[in-house]
């Protein structure tokens, strides 16, 4: 019988090649191009969970961790002197000073994207936007890749900003958003007037009507219904639920991540980790310091200084932190030149992203930026570059080509041209 | 309407172009080659094309058939009318017909008199004629144009302008370039809210331009010459530099309950080619616009460059942009087109039928691109007309309209299903439209939040669906208040109206499923009920569990 299903164009390269048709000679040129991906995986593959700390808006890289103090470009703050050579945060972040031996600190990341929603995507997927084509976010192909199918909790989570969908993962990686952590979530209770056994009764009315549709129409879209449907019903009633609220987390340990949206994120963060959710990311917007810069993000840092300082200390003590790696770091940073209205322009030219755990080497500064903080003078990081070194410290599947329409697609940039690879300073 | 294309000269030249077409495709060449390289293509076709909805139709599925008996598959059997009413309701005007619309539809008789058209032929029609076509439409284009956020300034502004637009029926060229060549403030324009969207970002603007309205994946040469494609960088530069003289401004902040004003506006065409090429390219390696697969820019009287391109890419012979479009609507209302995926026309994914493809096309830009005409011709089809439930061996038939395919609701279709089978609108006691307005908004916001998809162009045998989703539908606010023996619902409305089990059963189908119960259903609830210790809430659990299921979830 003749083909049925709409020739794609994987499956039509595989058969002019086996075939030994005519291929195209733009074939050939893509060849070149992908086959091979210059770089390799290298790390130690320790990392098996992730939090994210996602600071929305674009941080200053001035008023957190490249501070320039006393120069015309600097900080208004005093920078701290710590443990670690180069690592100088400003004032503003003494717990995280303190912390310095658990922290990586990348002084060099640079990017091209200088508009937010460009910047965020760029950050959060190591690919440059494309309208035609939806690339994941780190939350969701660490989900795909270390999470576990069959559990209880949504492999990733995401505490407050918008959903970011998965792409051509499909929408069972996407991010279970939780608008307002800690207040209880939307939907996930049964409704007023319906318990277990109700709900019970509920579905098998459906099952019912499930295998009528199957048994004439095939089971394709029923099986995924049941699939969708089995997941929920699941995270309903399963008592890790209880993982999502900090009602039962007790005093000194919420006293030690201090107060705020941000430090009772952490505290879920925390939790869900310990749980075995494979991603958790916090969301802190209100880096977007165009004006009153100087008090703003002053404020901001004393917001997450300590939440941030607990959460390392408290995955160490808890034995999860050499398997947990903690990544902040937000869209880009901000200009060099201080506006009247003391607040920075975007900045993706040189900013700053910290790393913990997770089979990172901490301890260290990665790049230098120049005497005013205006370029970088050594090891340039691009997103891409970054991609590659979480590929490489959790040993995603890099050779893995997904399907995005009929084009390939690699979880990390494989473009040859490009030449991106993990940084090798990063891995122990 | 034929009558406003130009000339029908160049017939030699014609010639030329098809033999080198056929040549082009023989050799796995892409693209079709546009007739005159220099301006907009000259009209390829004959000038019957288009002029009959009744024949492109019978036309269409006549050639289907033949494919399919090449191929040795049968068509599934007829859809029911129960069936067709469902479909062309979600199809149309995005929602189901009320459990009165779907009654009075299944028991209406066929013809009323020979002459008559059929009763399918004139639900369509009622359909097309209906307010919510237009609203329909509008949401479908925005999600395509400028993806599911529908709350964002520029997109709010979109779907006023196209509700406009369809309900006008207004051409798809003229829409087209509308959308293209907006100019004005938000205020007093709201077709500049395309533009709007994109926030000067020409890259953006040229690869969804491509995409959407020529099937031409352009993108990746952005930054790289394409690795598949022929398109390289200076392609890309040369679609990019058609929008560089486009400003879009904010001009005014939001003030209270007045959203921000924006302005677009586009310079003149510097008359020099050397100076307009520095004025498009910047600091970038200088190059003049070039027409996607055709010929650079050249000096065009007064036209702004945005309305040079939207003439060059809206004429009735650019064969991408006419047979995009057929796609398009093919992929809506059958859920494949001839091209998969529906906005990707590359050279090796070549349409399964062209020479269907390129007909139909003729006729689309023939009716002088009236979407009516293009609705019309598939849903009156036969394609449109068969069984979800396949015939032997062609379960997975993808290419030859076999059978009508399972396709889930969008998100915007599952709000008004879901809205209309419950009779829940959020207006209250006292039917505040305000209200009802804001609520209808909250859940679209809501439903397009948990189904979190971007994809317009899904497989159609994706089914897949994310766990915010299902929880929504389970426990959202809506179902609560659709299953809640105190609220005006649907449920309680039956209860009232109708005394006897089988009457009120026959409510809640049609309401749900737009069809009757069978035979095994009514032995089944009627089981639950009479098991029972409240009948008002195995009443609520029977309506609860027909919105729950595959059936109601999807078009079929």
């Amino acid at each position: 019988m003749s083909k049925l299903v709409n020739v794609s164009r994987r499956d039509f390269l595989r058969t002019s090649a086996a075939g030994g048709l005519v291929i195209t000679s733009s074939f050939l040129g893509a060849n070149t191009l992908l086959a091979e991906p210059s770089a390799k995986a290298t790390g130690t593959k320790k990392c098996k969970q992730v939090i994210l700390l996602w600071m929305e808006g674009g941080p200053s890289q001035f008023e957190t961790f490249d501070p320039k103090p006393g120069k015309k470009t600097g900080a208004p703050y005093k920078a701290l002197e710590t443990e670690v050579p180069g690592f100088t945060p400003c004032e503003t972040f003494p717990k995280i000073a303190a912390a310095a031996k658990d922290i990586c600190l990348i002084k060099s990341m640079t990017s091209k994207e200088g508009n937010h929603s460009r910047g965020a995507y760029y950050m959060h997927t190591g690919y440059i936007p494309n309208p035609t084509l939806k690339h994941p976010s780190l939350g969701s192909i660490v989900g795909h890749q270390l999470g576990k199918p069959d559990f209880d909790l949504p492999n990733f989570v995401k505490l407050r900003g918008a959903p970011f969908p998965a792409g051509y993962l499909g929408v069972e990686n996407n991010p279970f958003v939780i608008a307002n952590p800690g207040a209880r979530i939307e939907n996930l209770d049964y409704a007023k007037g319906v318990d277990k056994a109700r709900m019970e009764k509920r579905m098998k009315l459906v099952e019912e009507m499930e295998k009528d549709f199957a048994k004439s129409r095939g089971s394709d879209a029923t099986d995924a219904h049941k699939a969708m449907y089995d997941k929920a019903r699941k995270l309903m009633d399963s008592p890790l639920k209880a993982k999502f609220y900090i009602d039962d987390e007790p005093q000194e340990v919420r006293d030690a991540y201090g107060k705020g949206k941000f430090a009772e994120s952490c505290i879920i963060a925390r939790r869900l980790i310990e749980a075995g959710v494979a991603c958790v990311e916090v969301v802190q917007g209100g880096w977007d310091t165009h004006d009153d810069g100087f008090v703003r993000c002053k404020q901001l840092a004393s917001e997450i200084d300590q939440p941030w300082a607990a959460l390392l200390a408290d995955l160490k003590k808890r034995g999860l932190l050499d398997t947990t790696l903690v990544v902040w770091m937000g869209e880009f940073g901000r200009t060099p030149q201080v506006t009247d209205t003391e607040g920075r322009g975007h900045w993706p030219g040189n900013f700053c992203v910290a790393m913990s755990g997770g089979g990172v080497k901490t301890g260290q500064v990665i790049g230098e930026t120049d005497e005013m903080g205006e370029k970088i003078v050594k090891d340039p990081v691009r997103p891409q570059d970054l991609y590659w070194t979480f590929a490489s410290l959790m040993g995603w599947d890099t050779t893995r080509e997904f399907e995005a329409g009929p084009r390939p697609v690699w979880l990390v940039d494989i473009d040859k041209k490009l030449d991106a690879k993990p940084v090798e300073k990063v891995m122990k | 309407m034929f009558g406003r294309n130009r000339g029908h000269g160049l017939m030699f030249l014609l010639a030329l172009v098809s033999l080198f077409s056929v040549l082009a495709i023989a050799l796995g060449m892409t693209a079709p080659v546009l007739a005159d390289k220099s301006t907009e293509a000259a009209p390829d076709f004959p000038p019957d094309a288009g002029q009959d909805w009744k024949k492109a139709s019978q036309w269409l599925g006549d050639q289907i058939e033949i494919k399919r008996k090449e191929a040795k598959l049968s068509p599934a059997k007829p859809c029911t009318d129960a069936e067709f009413c469902r479909r062309a309701y979600l199809d149309i005007i995005g929602t189901l017909p009320t459990r009165q619309e779907a009654r009075e539809f299944i028991a209406r008789p066929a013809k009323t008199d020979r002459k008559a058209p059929t009763k399918r032929e004139a639900l369509i029609e009622e359909l097309l004629a209906r307010p919510e076509y237009a609203e329909n439409w509008a949401r479908v284009w925005q999600r395509i144009l400028t993806g599911p956020n529908a709350d964002y300034n520029g997109a709010v502004l979109l779907q006023t302008h196209l509700r406009k637009s369809f309900a006008q029926n207004a051409p798809w060229d003229e829409l087209t370039t509308e959308l293209l060549t907006a100019t004005g403030r938000s205020d007093g324009n709201a077709a500049i809210g395309f533009m709007m969207y994109f926030d000067n970002n020409n890259a953006n603007v040229a690869g969804i331009v491509s995409k959407v309205f020529m099937g031409q994946q352009i993108q990746c040469a952005q930054c790289h010459n394409h690795p598949y494609e022929k398109w390289t960088m200076d392609d890309f530069a040369g679609m990019q530099h058609f929008f560089a003289l486009t400003r879009s401004r904010r001009i005014q902040e939001p003030k209270k309950g007045i959203p921000e004003i924006w302005d677009v506006t586009e310079s003149a065409v510097p008359k020099n080619l050397e100076a307009l090429k520095q004025a498009v390219s910047g600091e970038n390696k200088p190059l003049l616009p070039k027409y996607l697969g055709g010929a650079e820019y050249a000096l065009d009287g007064d036209a702004k460059l945005r309305q040079s391109f939207a003439k060059w890419m809206t004429a009735p012979g650019n064969k991408w942009y006419r047979e995009m479009a057929v796609n398009r609507y093919m992929q809506l209302l059958l859920g494949v087109g001839f091209v998969t995926p529906v906005d990707d026309f590359n050279s090796l994914s070549k349409p399964t039928f062209p020479e269907i493809l390129d007909r139909m096309g003729k006729e689309f830009a023939g009716s002088g691109f009236d979407l009516k005409f293009l609705i019309r011709t598939i849903c009156n089809s036969e394609l449109y007309t068969l069984s979800s439930v396949p015939a032997r061996k062609t379960k997975e038939d993808r290419v030859y309209f076999s059978h009508a395919l399972i396709r889930r609701l969008m998100p915007e279709q599952m709000v008004f299903a879901l809205m209309t089978a419950t009779d829940v609108d959020g207006s209250g006691d006292r039917h505040d439209a305000r209200k009802a307005e804001a609520y209808k908004r909250e859940l679209l916001r809501h439903f397009n939040y948990a189904y979190s998809d971007d994809e317009t162009a899904r497989d159609v045998d994706d089914y897949s669906g994310s766990i915010p989703q299902a929880l929504l539908i389970m426990n959202g606010a809506l179902m609560a208040t659709a299953t809640d023996g105190k609220a005006k619902n649907t449920v309680q409305q039956v209860l009232k109206e109708k005394g006897e089990f089988n009457a009120r059963l026959e409510e809640l189908y049609l309401a749900t499923l737009s069809r009757f119960p069978t035979e095994n259903e009514s032995a089944r609830c009627k089981d639950l009920i009479q098991k029972s210790d409240n009948e008002v809430q195995a009443w609520e659990d029977i309506f609860w569990a027909l919105l729950n299921c595959t059936e109601f979830s999807t078009n079929h």
